[in-house]
């Protein structure tokens, strides 16, 4: 019955939204306009994109995760908009959001604790559709389907649980079938008819692991893989410049957070031992660019002491690292995205984790453009282009 | 450790019974302290409840941390120092817990008990363990010595419950007579519930899963009342219960977590008065307990598609003796104390620590009092040694040394009949729990313990109206707890860590107002109300900035009534909480509502057959005490008690 009226109220909007379209190219307009938002910065009708989602994590179990936005064409932030553009799934959007991306107009979060994929749209974020994935981590896309890892695939007993990725339709948007890799994977991307796989090992009896396992987009088979020599605790992967980038959050007491770079003709492996790891990895795809930030005093436990941060942008043709200190003001930097084509820096700060965290905007330079206010651990960004 | 145990039973023992033989000088007369008298509930109230933690929430100034139905966690935190400051004691004996330091009042039963008492600061009783004065608060559950009418030496009595949460709870209670200064008890009890109960969320009426509980326990306990007086106490639990977990965004609950429990502890106690020494007399008091805890966690990915394998154990040993002397000439009075403790946990965790811990705490006091006024200085020297694994997780140390020093001042003063004002100051320092050090991937062996001034004034006004007994009480208090050990997210992911950086600083109301009557009608009338003003002191710069810490309402009050008459006896308990946070940011977010409950007991006395009816919750409001954790609505469980 819900369903039903959610599915009619669906269509009803869409008919609005497609509406709008017809009469007025020039700007675009939705419903969330009329979301109550701050203003932090003036409106720029000419963006490259259209609005950059944050998914604030949330705390576990506390059923708080929310998808905020900023909207370029009229600087405003908008806090909580799943919650508020779709009041009847009173619920929220769950417990822990650990990815979003984007695919055409629809948005698909991540959320782990609630073993759920969501789908939303990226106009106006209205609930769409809800896949069942237990415990996913994270999601790529090609023409056909969306791969999301999971820690949970197949378990057959005992003290370890191998993790999967699972495959799901694009066209009817249902789990088609899944194959497992190695303990919780992490980051997945893929490249040249392959899928690549971050193994973690973080939770797993045996110890951390340090491979990526490859998947054949066309049979879904495990193929291969590859391990780093020292580096382990696997986190985030991207294809870029030709190679496959990869973070890792080592054991924290023995090996270190770290980088490393795979040339996927040759296989050869190249770790930079230098590059601290605390954020997800941000793929500056058009310049051929990778952010990260982290800190070299990773190990430091005593209480109160000052960390410093540092920016770190690996240039993926040439293979150099350069390394920037982070800004003033930021208490707990925990996410990191940039905007290729205007050069901003997007930095979220999960402050002291209880309390609302803040996303800072940067230009090139550094110099902050403006600060909003976002939920509790703003983990992950996206942006939403309406030219794709 | 059991080794050390039987004989340090046995060194208490043999004095003990030697001792007995001897005729001595009578009991030591001592004023009463009121300064440090204690909230108490007394032995007809506590049989109407059928729970420690329903006889705890009751009290002025306490938060019990519930997570919600039978095998949910319960825990209870006086005037918001935290739940690690209060000490729980059974028979003078602290429920010791070196993993995290707090007790899960779920466990305990009222059976067999004679008071409940609560004591801001400590119980001043002037000869006592030196651990009885470190505790922030303590509860004291007091076990009744048998009594047994004349002719009689045996008591008996069975007692099925049942009712709500599909509970079944059968009870047997055995008291033996065994010579005119030696009795014994016995109690065994067995629960089993399927513990599930209707709640209201997300805008939809849920039923909780995986909420069952079976548990098993038995109690054995000796008493000794000759010249000296000693107890032992056997105790054991066993049990089993599902972890719901917290109500979030699922298509489906599969939540299949199971914690399984055994819990032991055996503990002897035993004081005696001395010869005199011209005017001033002595007496001394020697206590041993080891206790023994085992837990298991374990998830099961066949139940629940998104679980990872986990099979967890911890087990924890703890050793602890004491010895306390008192010397009084009546009005003046000195108190010494020596206690010694050691604690090991064992666990299967990657990287563990297998902590060891050796703590000792030595304790002097002086007290005066004569009937109008009472002061006593405590002085308390606190140590600890750590030993640990290194290599693993961080830690940088192989050991780690602890020492404080922890002054207490008390005073009453009664300047007629009617009124009583009394006060303390106390510095209280809490050790930082083998979880907050040693945990793998959170714990920071290099923590400091928590420090805590509290300040406490209070007045109490009694008067006999003819029938009626009227008692007013209140109480004002500032609290200060500073290095306090907070979790903290560092610059990994996956991976926060515990620090010292919290403060708050707490000011308090509690008024109180007691009336009774004992005619043909007994009755009894309670108001309480507590204003606490909890502020976060962290952080200057941050939204939390005196933003009320987590879970503490700034209002709460209890009304509570009760009529005996002729074998009948109705008890109404009204309680009112008022709105909570989740974090110090004071947000709307944060905040959980309200709530307030109406609970009614019934109970009829039939010759040797009690019926008890106990009806929770008879407005059937939804509401959480923990975020995510629903309490139950209304419900009812019944009793029948049949002594022969």
């Amino acid at each position: 019955m819900k369903k039903q009226t959610l599915l009619i109220f669906s269509c009803a909007l869409a008919l609005v939204v497609l509406g709008c379209d017809k009469d007025e190219t020039s700007s675009f307009t939705s419903e969330d306009e009329t979301l109550a938002g701050e203003t932090v910065t003036a409106g720029d009708k000419d963006a490259r994109y259209v609005k950059l989602f944050v998914l604030n994590e949330g705390s576990y179990g506390q059923n708080n995760s929310t998808l905020d936005f900023f909207r370029y064409s009229d600087g405003k932030y908008v806090r909580n908009s799943f919650s508020q553009m779709n009041p009847t799934i009173s619920a929220g959007l769950g417990d822990v959001g650990n990815d979003i991306a984007i695919r055409g107009d629809e948005a698909w979060i991540v959320v782990n604790n609630s073993g759920l994929v969501e789908i939303v749209s990226a106009k106006n974020e209205k609930h769409i559709a809800t896949i069942e994935v237990p415990t996913p981590r994270n999601i790529v896309f090609d023409n056909e389907y969306a791969y999301v890892t999971s820690w949970a695939g197949a378990y057959y007993g005992g003290d370890a649980r191998k993790g999967a990725v699972y495959r799901i339709g694009l066209a009817d948007k249902t789990v088609k079938d899944s194959v497992n890799v190695g303990y919780q994977p992490e980051g997945i991307t893929l490249s040249g008819g392959n899928l690549y796989v971050a193994n973690s090992g973080g939770v797993n009896p045996g110890g951390y692991e340090n491979t990526i396992s490859i998947i054949s987009q066309a049979g879904f088979k495990v193929t291969g893989a590859i391990a780093l020599p020292s580096q382990k605790n696997l986190k985030d992967v991207v294809v870029s410049g030709g190679s496959l980038w990869v973070s890792s959050l080592g054991d924290y007491y023995s090996v270190h957070s770290g980088l490393a770079r795979i040339n996927l003709a040759t296989k050869q492996v190249n770790e930079y031992d230098d590059v601290r790891v605390g954020t997800c990895l941000w793929n500056d795809a058009a310049n051929d660019k990778i952010y990260v930030i982290g800190t070299q005093d990773e190990w430091v436990w005593t209480p109160g002491a000052k960390k410093t941060y540092s920016i770190y942008m690996a240039n993926t043709a040439s293979g150099d690292i350069s390394e920037q200190s982070l800004p003033e003001g930021i208490t707990y930097p925990y996410s990191i995205a940039v905007d290729g084509s205007s050069g901003d820096i997007f930095i979220g700060d999960a402050a002291d984790g209880k309390t609302p965290g803040s996303i800072r905007c940067y230009d090139a330079t550094y110099s902050l453009k403006w600060k909003a206010t976002a939920g509790l651990f703003p983990g992950h960004f996206a942006f939403y282009d309406a030219r794709l | 450790m059991r080794k050390f145990f039987t004989i340090t039973v046995l060194i208490l023992a043999i004095p003990a019974m030697h001792l007995a033989a001897q005729e001595l000088p009578p009991a030591l007369k001592l004023a009463p302290l009121p300064s440090a008298s204690g909230d108490t509930i007394s032995r007809e109230k506590l049989r109407t409840e059928t729970g420690i933690a329903d006889v705890i929430r009751s009290f002025s100034g306490v938060q019990i941390k519930d997570f919600g139905g039978l095998g949910g966690l319960k825990t209870v935190n006086v005037r918001s120092m935290g739940s690690e400051y209060t000490g729980v004691f059974i028979d003078g004996l602290q429920v010791g817990n070196a993993q995290n330091m707090q007790v899960d009042l779920g466990r305990f039963s009222t059976d067999g008990l004679d008071a409940v008492i609560l004591y801001n600061a400590q119980k001043d009783g002037r000869l006592q363990s030196a651990k009885e004065y470190a505790s922030g608060a303590a509860v004291y559950l007091v076990s009744a010595t048998p009594s047994f009418e004349e002719g009689k030496v045996r008591n008996m009595s069975a007692r099925v419950r049942s009712g709500a949460f599909g509970t079944f709870e059968p009870t047997i209670e055995y008291e033996r007579k065994l010579s005119d200064k030696n009795s014994l008890r016995l109690i065994g009890d067995y629960l089993y519930a399927d513990g599930r109960y209707h709640f209201r969320k997300f805008d939809s009426t849920m039923v909780r899963q995986n909420t069952d509980l079976r548990s098993f326990r038995a109690e054995g306990s000796f008493y000794h009342r000759g010249s000296s007086y000693w107890n032992l106490r056997a105790w054991y639990y066993d049990s089993e219960r599902g972890l719901p977990g917290p109500v979030i965004r699922r298509l489906k609950v599969t939540t299949a977590d199971r914690q399984m429990d055994k819990d032991a502890f055996l503990q002897g106690k035993w004081s005696k008065r001395y010869g005199d020494l011209g005017n001033w007399g002595s007496e001394g008091s020697a206590a041993g307990k080891y206790s023994f805890y085992y837990t298991r966690y374990r998830t099961d990915p066949f139940k629940d598609p998104g679980a990872l394998p986990i099979d967890n154990t911890y087990r924890q040993h703890n050793a602890y003796g004491t010895y306390s002397h008192l010397l009084s000439n009546g009005k003046y009075s000195i108190g010494l104390a020596q206690d010694a403790e050691f604690s090991y946990l064992d666990a299967n965790l990657r990287d563990f620590a297998w902590p060891k811990r050796l703590s000792t705490w030595n304790a002097v006091s002086f007290a005066v009092a004569d009937e109008r006024f009472s002061m006593s200085l405590n002085l308390l020297y606190t140590f600890a040694a750590d030993w640990f694994s290194n290599n693993k997780g961080g830690f940088k140390k192989e050991s780690e040394i602890r020492s404080f020093f922890t002054p207490s001042l008390t005073f009453g003063f009664s300047p007629d009949a009617h009124w009583t004002l009394s006060g303390f100051l106390k510095k209280t320092c809490r050790m930082p729990s083998f979880n907050d050090l040693y945990y793998t991937l959170v714990g920071n062996s290099s923590l400091e313990p928590e420090k805590a001034w509290q300040f406490d004034l209070g007045a109490v006004r009694r008067d006999n109206l003819g029938e009626v007994l009227s008692e007013g009480k209140i109480d004002a208090y500032f609290y200060m707890v500073s290095d306090k050990i907070v979790a903290v997210p560092t610059s990994n992911q996956f991976r926060w860590s515990m620090y010292n950086i919290g403060q708050t600083r707490i000011f308090g109301i509690e008024p109180t107002w007691k009336l009774s009557g004992s005619a043909a009608v007994e009755w009894g009338f309670l108001f309480k109300y507590t204003f606490q003003r909890a502020m976060d002191f962290t952080d200057r710069e941050s939204i939390t900035w005196k933003g009320q810490i987590p879970y503490i309402p700034k209002h709460a009050g209890t009304i509570s009534m009760n009529v005996s008459w002729r074998g009948w006896r109705t008890d109404a308990v009204w309680m009112v909480t008022g709105r909570r946070w989740s974090s110090s940011a004071n947000l709307t977010d944060y905040e959980i509502d309200a709530w307030n409950t109406l609970d009614l007991r019934f109970s009829k006395a039939v010759r040797n057959i009690t019926f008890r009816l106990n009806v929770n919750n008879i407005t059937n409001t939804h509401y959480e005490i923990v975020m995510n954790y629903p309490m139950p609505g209304a419900n009812v469980i019944a009793s029948i008690d049949y002594s022969f």
